[in-house]
């Protein structure tokens, strides 16, 4: 992804949908490459989640949003990533070419909870339509 | 970092002081005299309003339910507004005022008791004779009141 | 057309909530319509905010909320979010009392009885019900509050002495300027409620309205809120001509109904009852909603009802939790009453942290293109916005002084 207008109103807090429209979440923060001297940062991955927004907010709001966030992770290490290779387009949402069953890591506490808390009581529907 | 923990202490303290301010029991004779003033305000108010929903009542325009509500709302705010008037110790040239307030009080508590033993226990028919006594309890409170408004002005 | 007039009068049972309730009848039994004047700003200055947010949907398909953070960065969305959530927080817990109060009238069983009672049918129905279904079946149940309006003619009321109340805007001679300012303030967060803007655009989001519906939803705000204005204004009116001469004070929800009884007997107080509670109940489920939306909509989460609970349940979880709390808060025996006062004056309080993000996406050409707001919206909001940041500022000060308005 080689924009060159800014990531603040085209990517960063913008709603990221999957492949079937359904919202996933928001792009919390950016993981940029650092291509060293002379060359331009490349986004390899797009942050989703509370604890990537809390460590980017700072202050003792967002530190307080990380740490609650980090305590209800499911994935091992860091905050959920998507690979932006996987971005469609971003135009008004970002839109990705992937449905949510395809990103294990993202959205843990959306499939925690469905499994464990809402699917258990009836009329709640499927997780996976 | 110390910015901000000032500030915090600071917001502490204004809320701290504004609610002593709205709870303080009143300290001069001013303030104690305009507490009476709600107190005597209010305790009427109670009266007259269960006087409207027993005469309500009477004439069929509300239902029952809804006044042994009302009846049982009216008594226990008027122990309330009485208890809490009691707690205040008045400056000396007003201690009349609270002694007499004070049993305004206690007859009102005892008459809205009444009603609502009355309701609970579906004595209807006697309501009307029990609320009588309201009438003359909320005037003595208007007296009351025009008399503190001319005392200390 | 059938559309057109239900969306309308969803509007207009939707306007009173428990805030109004109790607002409304304390400031008509202490003020007459001394404070009238108050309710025709407030309807003016929600009808703009309504309709701007309700635009950006039709604009965007997204709600107005949702572009809060999009737009303005998510550090100033947040400060909207915790202040907007802490206060719909707290009305969920008065709408909840609100309707186990009404039931309580109806039925003189204890109204902490019945909150749990209630707590249950509206997690049934919030988990069952299609969206708009529940929208509409309370929103006409809430037109039984026109009975008010009727109220207020049988009461056979001085015409003159009305009309000399309401066009008097200044204290009357038995209560003191702070007393009036306070509950100036505390109209303007009664009526002026920030979750009536933001449900209004989620609910445009989930009945999918575009460009098309424009018109539509314009005819339900500007005809939908001015009716619920009027029937505000009916709440006082009638509790001027039964409480102020006697000098009685509003304290109870008993005291706003009862001028319905005295008029138009026990049917009427039926009636009144039934509105009560749907309104409140209408309420319980908007402020709700209100408040699940917004969270929902800062960290992206999907929500609402257009798909199945399982495929949102962040969304679903947050709702739930916060009617369980609520329920929770009502069980503490705090007075209702006490808590609607409080709950409204801190809306006042955040109401223009609400306003301007509106104002300012609704100004947006980026995002809302040829739809952006025209003058007269942005001289409305604008004036709104000063408004209630006048409100907001006064507010907190108001409430120490005059001691929650005793004095």
């Amino acid at each position: 992804m080689t924009d060159h207008h800014s990531v603040r109103f085209t990517l960063l807090d913008q709603q990221v949908v999957d492949a079937d429209g359904r919202r996933i979440g928001r792009v919390d923060d950016l993981l940029c490459d650092d291509p060293g001297p002379g060359g331009e940062p490349v986004i390899t991955h797009l942050l989703s989640g509370a604890e990537a927004l809390g460590d980017r907010l700072g202050g003792l709001t967002g530190k307080l949003m990380a740490a609650v966030s980090a305590r209800l992770r499911t994935t091992p290490d860091g905050p959920s990533r998507i690979p932006a290779d996987l971005v469609a387009d971003h135009a008004d949402l970002v839109h990705l070419r992937v449905r949510l069953a395809d990103l294990p890591d993202v959205a843990g506490l959306e499939r925690w909870l469905s499994a464990h808390v809402i699917s258990l009581l009836p009329g709640a529907g499927d997780a996976d339509q | 970092m110390r910015r901000r923990v000032i500030a915090l202490v600071a917001v502490l303290l204004v809320v701290a002081s504004a609610v002593w301010y709205g709870h303080a029991p009143p300290r001069s004779a001013q303030a104690y005299q305009s507490r009476a003033e709600e107190t005597a305000e209010a305790l009427r108010s109670q009266a007259r309003a269960a006087e409207l929903w027993v005469r309500a009542a009477a004439a069929g325009t509300v239902t029952r339910q809804a006044a042994t509500v009302a009846i049982e709302d009216a008594e226990s705010d008027a122990r309330a507004t009485a208890s809490r008037f009691d707690r205040w110790d008045p400056p000396p040239e007003l201690a009349s005022t609270r002694t007499e307030l004070t049993s305004t009080g206690a007859e009102l508590v005892e008459t809205l008791t009444r009603l609502r033993v009355a309701t609970h226990e579906r004595r209807w028919e006697d309501l009307p004779e029990v609320a009588g006594g309201l009438g003359p309890l909320a005037d003595r409170l208007t007296g009351d009141l025009t008399a503190l408004r001319r005392g200390l002005r | 057309m059938f559309a057109f007039t239900l969306g309308t009068l969803s509007a207009i049972g939707g306007f009173i909530d428990i805030g109004d309730l109790v607002a409304d009848a304390l400031v008509g039994a202490r003020f007459g319509l001394a404070l009238a004047w108050v309710t025709v700003v407030s309807v003016i200055g929600i009808a703009c905010y309504a309709e701007m947010s309700a635009r950006i949907t039709v604009q965007t398909r997204r709600p107005a909320f949702d572009l809060i953070r999009s737009r303005l960065g998510p550090g100033y969305a947040l400060v909207g979010l915790v202040g907007a959530f802490a206060v719909t927080g707290l009305l969920v817990m008065a709408e909840l009392s609100g309707v186990a109060l009404a039931l309580q009238l109806a039925t003189s069983v204890h109204y902490l009885l019945w909150v749990p009672v209630v707590a249950a049918v509206v997690l049934l129905l919030i988990w069952v019900l299609p969206f708009e279904t529940m929208e509409r079946i309370y929103g006409l149940l809430g037109l039984t509050m026109l009975v008010f309006v009727v109220a207020v003619w049988h009461l056979d009321p001085d015409w003159p002495r009305l009309w000399s109340s309401a066009t008097t805007p200044v204290p009357p001679a038995s209560e003191s300027w702070p007393a009036y300012l306070f509950f100036v303030v505390t109209l303007i967060g009664a009526q002026m409620t920030p979750y009536e803007m933001f449900f209004f655009s989620s609910g445009a989001v989930e009945s999918r309205w575009g460009p098309k519906d424009l018109t539509e939803m314009r005819v339900n705000v500007l005809v939908g809120f001015p009716l619920g204005g009027l029937l505000a204004i009916a709440i006082q009116a009638v509790a001027f001509l039964v409480f102020f001469d006697a000098g009685i004070q509003v304290e109870h929800l008993a005291e706003t109904v009862l001028p319905v009884g005295l008029a138009l007997g026990k049917l009427g107080l039926a009636i009144a009852l039934l509105g009560v509670f749907a309104a409140t109940f209408g309420a319980t489920l908007e402020t709700l909603f209100s408040t699940g939306y917004q969270i929902a909509q800062y960290f992206g989460w999907s929500y609402g009802k257009v798909q199945p609970p399982a495929q949102a349940a962040r969304f679903t979880t947050v709702v739930v939790g916060l009617l369980l709390l609520s329920t929770a808060l009502a069980m503490t025996t705090l007075d209702p009453i006490t808590v609607t006062i409080f709950a409204v004056v801190f809306s006042a309080t955040v109401l223009p942290l609400t306003f301007l993000p509106v104002l300012l996406v609704g100004n947006d050409r980026q995002v809302m293109g040829q739809l952006a707001n025209g003058r007269l919206s942005n001289t409305l909001g604008t004036v709104t916005l000063a408004i209630s940041t006048v409100a907001a500022l006064a507010a907190l000060p108001l409430l120490v002084l005059t001691r929650g308005g005793s004095s």
